[in-house]
């Protein structure tokens, strides 16, 4: 009887065995090492679909496989942070990530370079410093708002009342847009006054409101600049329906195709374009030397393109202006 | 034997027979499965559509109608296979904004929240460029070249679409309902998805939806019906480049004579917007109806407002086109309840898109207070019960131990995503805090009005040791211990079979040899007893029979000890033929001139004891045989030990003898019917002044082995229990 239960005990224990290895193998989160999570602010925006084309460029001919996707909306942070998180659940090879917030996404971007994740922050910055898992491509916002300032000094002669619409809280890069603004405008153009400065919440329709109750405010206005894309259509729009688009000159800032088609058309002054394509592109290749073990430490800052409807043909403003994500060579 | 054998051959002809009717099923559901589900008819009329899956928005059934409250950018409603291959999809779609479009997915796979977050074509109808516009996802967007839909794309108007997907080809019809205005389009692209779902789709606009059938039959037809209202077949194409693009496309004038882009002015009201906390502190009777101002938080069942003070219900109004997230101006007259007000016979007006305000993060015993009624919370409590009711109302019970609250949901597309949340798991809810008895039943201090099952998040899974989980792991365990215990009293009989095998022959093979010696022995001394009896004894002859009695007797002495060797573990003979070979050669040999060399090749491996037994016997047989009649001076043993057998030769450069004649003896033939016993084979090189090999091949199949193995190991276990019971005094002989 006793040898019976032994034999018993025996195989039982081998059999738990078994069974618990196969458990805790079935148990364990499957890894993605090839594949690089590419978060932007927001999907199915000409700006960030140009850094899509930039990392898919980028990735041609590597075994990488990028996975694509954004909240649908700029202050949907929540969205951003689900995104992160999944990447991080499911060990990707790479993050490459736009925040939306200055804050909100600081923790998640700390325990993916813990887990050895490779992470490139494109756009705008956060409090964290660069290290060998993490870097930092962005555009020189303070370059776009020194940009701005000259083209307002420009175009009004250096002298004229301007509104300045769309600087969030929470978004470092119209903050520093907004400082080097007020800078350069004091250093250079001191007749050049800011009449208002409206602050912009991601919504189109409250941006317009305020865009035309600016316009009505102020009927003398000369120049508005909007510090993002949805500033510019409320911009735009609030001028168009108030017909003062030939009086006042839209200076904008970010790409949008409706945009540039505006622009082409006479109807907004200029933008300033942020290569987003450049930086999709330097950051992919980080990931790649990441993946290699290489250290990917740095901060990059891409200058910003004035475009202008006399440039806005020209070779290397219509490469910074690529959403081809499906490149083919 | 026999009965093991046919019962193993059944087994097989069963295991083949399962095998070809699973390929068969499975060839048959393949085959099948582009068409299973097919014709697919949702009319939205009955409330019960449990088959679409939400991703994004926020999905309600009215009306025949299925609706999404929500101006998210590419929200989705998803159904049917994603082997549909071929069919077409029709349905009806209205926008219920100035801007945003609407329309169908077909052929989706991998889909997720986001844009265009799918992989699959879009065909929808947008109204900021009032066109028919037709794409390609793979979470990115490439766009057709739009088509201009005649009469524009206008909010609160109805259009049909019919979508018809054959190959790589997808043909286009839109039209406005009720009107001539249509619009086709048809779309290429090589290397296409090949199959995948259906879904409807918006983009920054509420939308409706209504009469979506898809059905597989007539799809060449249909799709040459849209190609002859069509040149030229438009491919994903844009946005590659700017330039491309807008050399091509148009964006809205934002003039002031477009007023479906002029947007609506604050006027001044007679009655001002009041905050809405200050609802609940208004004198009574109120003399006037009162406004106010907020963003919409929730539509259905009711129509919930919040402004930075709070919330307010609001009933009696037309929700159709306000979606969650619309900033609106409501004047209404107020109806005071124990802990708020509602706002009944309310006029409301749209004035912008806004984004939805995040919960106020709260417990449910702050909720019960009523403080935060109609205001949208987020609490969290443990999942008890969910209840199925009718009209797609889905109710969530919570507790989280001071109280216990319900969540709400109501005209929902799918119970089935409620499935997924198991009782006893920790859950946070964000929903509209209402304490009305209406939602309550009076059971429960408050209830929550949730939007979606996007509002519900799983903090913690439940508690692992469940009684039902228990019970599962006792059936498993049981099963398990059964299977054991069946494993084991299989090997069991399979070594007790083994046993008495190999008693049964030991029997055989002690009356072969044992018994007839002695019989042999006996008859010598017979005839001894009969000469001696029946006359003087003839010394000579009694001294013959008398050697040869002795010498049989020595001869079966020998072959016993060599036997009992064979099969005595620890033995050098055992496990070990070459030594037994030499020992027996030598015994044969001794005192005459023929040398035996004995060698091997390949390392010895353990062998069943039978396929042993019977080896040497054979080689004994054939060494003696070669030692006494073949006239050789030397006889050469040789052992090969391959991976899949054991070979034995046995070789002497003598006379020979014709193969199949008259010498064949009854040692040769012994020899056959050994070697056939272990399904070895024996073969006999030999002619005349060549000398003779016997050759034997003995096949070593798994099956063998194995039980072997088994038999081995269980002696091993045996032997190791045997051994710890002693040193613990367990046992008494």
């Amino acid at each position: 009887m006793l040898i019976t239960a032994v034999r018993l005990g025996k195989r039982l224990a081998i059999c738990s065995l078994s069974a618990g290895t196969l458990l805790l193998a079935s148990g364990c989160a499957r890894a993605h090492p090839h594949t690089v999570a590419v978060i932007p602010e927001m999907t199915a925006q000409e700006l960030w679909e140009a850094e899509h084309a930039g990392v898919a460029s980028a990735a041609l001919g590597t075994n990488w496989e990028i996975y694509w996707n954004g909240p649908g909306r700029k202050d949907d942070v929540a969205r951003q942070i689900e995104l992160v998180e999944a990447a991080i659940a499911q060990r990707d090879g790479g993050l490459i990530l736009s925040p939306d917030h200055a804050l909100a996404l600081n923790t998640l971007v700390r325990r993916a370079v813990a887990q050895g994740i490779p992470t490139v922050i494109v756009g705008s910055h956060l409090s964290i410093s660069p290290n060998p898992k993490l870097a930092y491509i962005l555009n020189d916002d303070e370059e776009t708002g020194r940009l701005a300032a000259d083209r307002a000094g420009e175009t009004l002669h250096g002298m004229g009342d301007v509104a300045l619409i769309g600087s969030e809280p929470g978004i470092a890069s119209t903050f520093l847009r907004t400082t080097a603004f007020r800078h350069r405008l004091s250093e250079r153009y001191p007749s050049i006054h800011i009449v208002n400065e409206l602050p912009g919440s991601g919504a189109f329709d409250e941006g317009l409101l305020g865009a035309q109750q600016i316009l009505e405010r102020y009927p003398k206005l000369d120049a508005i600049v909007a510090l993002d894309t949805v500033a510019t259509r409320a911009s735009f729009s609030a001028l168009k329906s108030h017909q003062r688009n030939n009086e006042v000159k839209l200076i904008a800032c970010d790409q949008a195709l409706d945009l540039l088609y505006y622009l082409r058309k006479g109807e907004i002054d200029s933008i300033i374009v942020e290569n987003t394509f450049e930086m999709g592109y330097r950051a992919m290749k980080l990931i790649n030397a990441g993946q290699r073990g290489e250290s990917i430490l740095g901060n990059q800052l891409l200058p910003p393109t004035m475009v202008t409807r006399e440039n806005v043909d020209r070779p290397d403003v219509q490469r910074m202006l690529s959403m081809d994500w499906r490149p083919t060579q | 034997m026999k009965l093991f054998k046919h019962s193993w051959n059944a087994a097989i002809a069963a295991l083949i027979g399962a095998v070809s009717a699973a390929a068969l099923l499975f060839s048959f559901i393949h085959y099948i499965r582009p068409f299973l589900g097919l014709p697919f008819r949702d009319p939205f009329a009955d409330g019960k559509s449990n088959l679409w899956q939400p991703m994004g928005g926020a999905w309600d059934l009215a009306n025949g109608t299925m609706q999404n409250h929500s101006d998210e950018w590419g929200a989705k409603l998803l159904a049917g296979s994603k082997y549909w291959t071929d069919y077409v999809v029709e349905a009806d779609l209205e926008i219920l904004r100035d801007y945003g479009d609407a329309g169908l997915i077909v052929r989706s796979n991998q889909e997720d929240r986001g844009v265009d977050a799918y992989n699959g074509y879009y065909v929808g109808l947008r109204s900021i460029d009032d066109s028919l516009v037709i794409g390609r996802a793979d979470y990115g967007w490439m766009e057709g070249r739009p088509v201009p839909m005649p009469g524009g794309v206008r909010r609160l108007t109805w259009y049909h679409l019919k979508v018809v997907v054959q190959g790589c080809e997808i043909g286009v019809a839109a039209n406005e309902v009720g009107t001539q205005n249509r619009a086709w389009t048809v779309f290429q692209e090589s290397g296409c998805v090949a199959s995948g779902r259906i879904g409807l789709r918006s983009v920054a606009t509420v939308a409706s939806w209504r009469n979506v059938k898809v059905y597989s039959v007539g799809v060449p037809a249909e799709l040459a019906a849209i190609r002859r209202h069509v040149t030229e077949e438009t491919h994903p194409e844009f946005p590659k480049g700017e330039a491309a693009y807008n050399s091509s496309h148009t964006f809205p004038t934002y003039d002031p004579k477009d007023a479906k882009f002029t947007p609506e002015k604050t006027a001044a009201k007679a009655h001002p917007p009041q905050p809405i906390s200050s609802l609940n502190n208004l004198p009574e009777p109120v003399s006037h109806p009162v406004s106010v101002r907020g963003v919409v938080t929730l539509t259905s069942p009711q129509l919930y407002v919040q402004d930075v003070t709070g919330g307010v219900a609001v009933a009696e109004v037309n929700v159709s086109a306000l979606g969650i997230g619309d900033e609106v101006e409501i004047t209404g007259w107020p109806d005071a309840q124990p802990f708020s007000t509602i706002l009944r016979k309310a006029d409301v007006r749209l004035l912008l898109g806004r984004t939805p305000p995040p919960p106020v993060s709260i417990t449910a015993a702050q909720a019960a207070t009523g403080v935060f009624e109609a205001d949208f919370v987020e609490t969290q409590g443990y999942l008890q019960h969910i209840h199925y009711e009718s009209g797609n109302t889905i109710i969530l019970d919570l507790d989280d131990g001071s109280q216990s609250f319900r969540a709400i949901v109501t005209g929902g597309p799918s119970a089935a995503l409620y499935r997924k949340f198991s009782e006893q798991s920790l859950l946070r809810v964000r929903g509209i805090c209402v304490l009305d008895p209406r939602f309550t039943q009076n059971e429960v201090p408050f209830a929550l009005l949730l939007r979606a099952a996007d509002d519900i998040d799983v903090l913690v899974g439940p508690p692992w040791w469940s009684a039902r989980r228990f019970i599962e792991l006792t059936c498993v365990l049981l099963l398990l211990l059964l299977m054991i215990l069946f494993l084991y009293v299989r090997i069991e009989n399979w070594r007790m079979k083994g046993i008495l095998d190999e008693r049964e022959r030991l029997a055989l093979e002690m009356h072969d040899t044992l018994a007839q010696s002695f019989a042999g022995v006996g008859y010598q001394l017979q005839g001894i007893r009969n000469g001696m009896r029946n006359g003087p004894a003839n010394w000579p002859t009694i001294n013959e029979q008398l050697d040869r009695a002795c010498e049989m007797v020595r001869q079966t002495h020998e072959e016993s000890s060599l036997s009992i060797a064979m099969l005595k573990p620890g033995s050098p003979e055992f496990g070990d033929l070459t030594i037994a070979f030499e020992r027996c050669a030598s015994r044969i040999a001794e005192g005459g001139d023929v040398r035996v060399t004995v060698t091997r090749e390949g390392p010895i491996r353990a062998l069943p004891l039978r396929v042993t037994d019977t080896l040497f016997h054979i080689g004994a047989e054939a060494i003696t045989n070669a030692i006494r009649h073949a006239q050789t001076e030397t006889v050469e043993v040789h052992m090969t030990y391959e991976t899949n057998a054991i070979v034995l030769h046995v070789q002497d450069h003598g006379i020979g003898f014709t193969a199949g004649g008259q010498l064949r003896s009854h040692g040769l033939r012994d020899m056959e019917h050994r070697a056939a016993s272990i399904s070895a084979d024996l073969h006999v090189h030999t002619a005349p002044g060549e000398g003779t090999c016997i050759e034997v091949v003995v096949p070593l199949h798994s099956r063998k082995v194995l039980t072997e193995l088994v038999s081995h190991g269980e002696r091993y276990i045996t032997r190791l229990a045997f051994k710890a019971g002693q040193k613990l005094g367990f046992h008494r002989r």
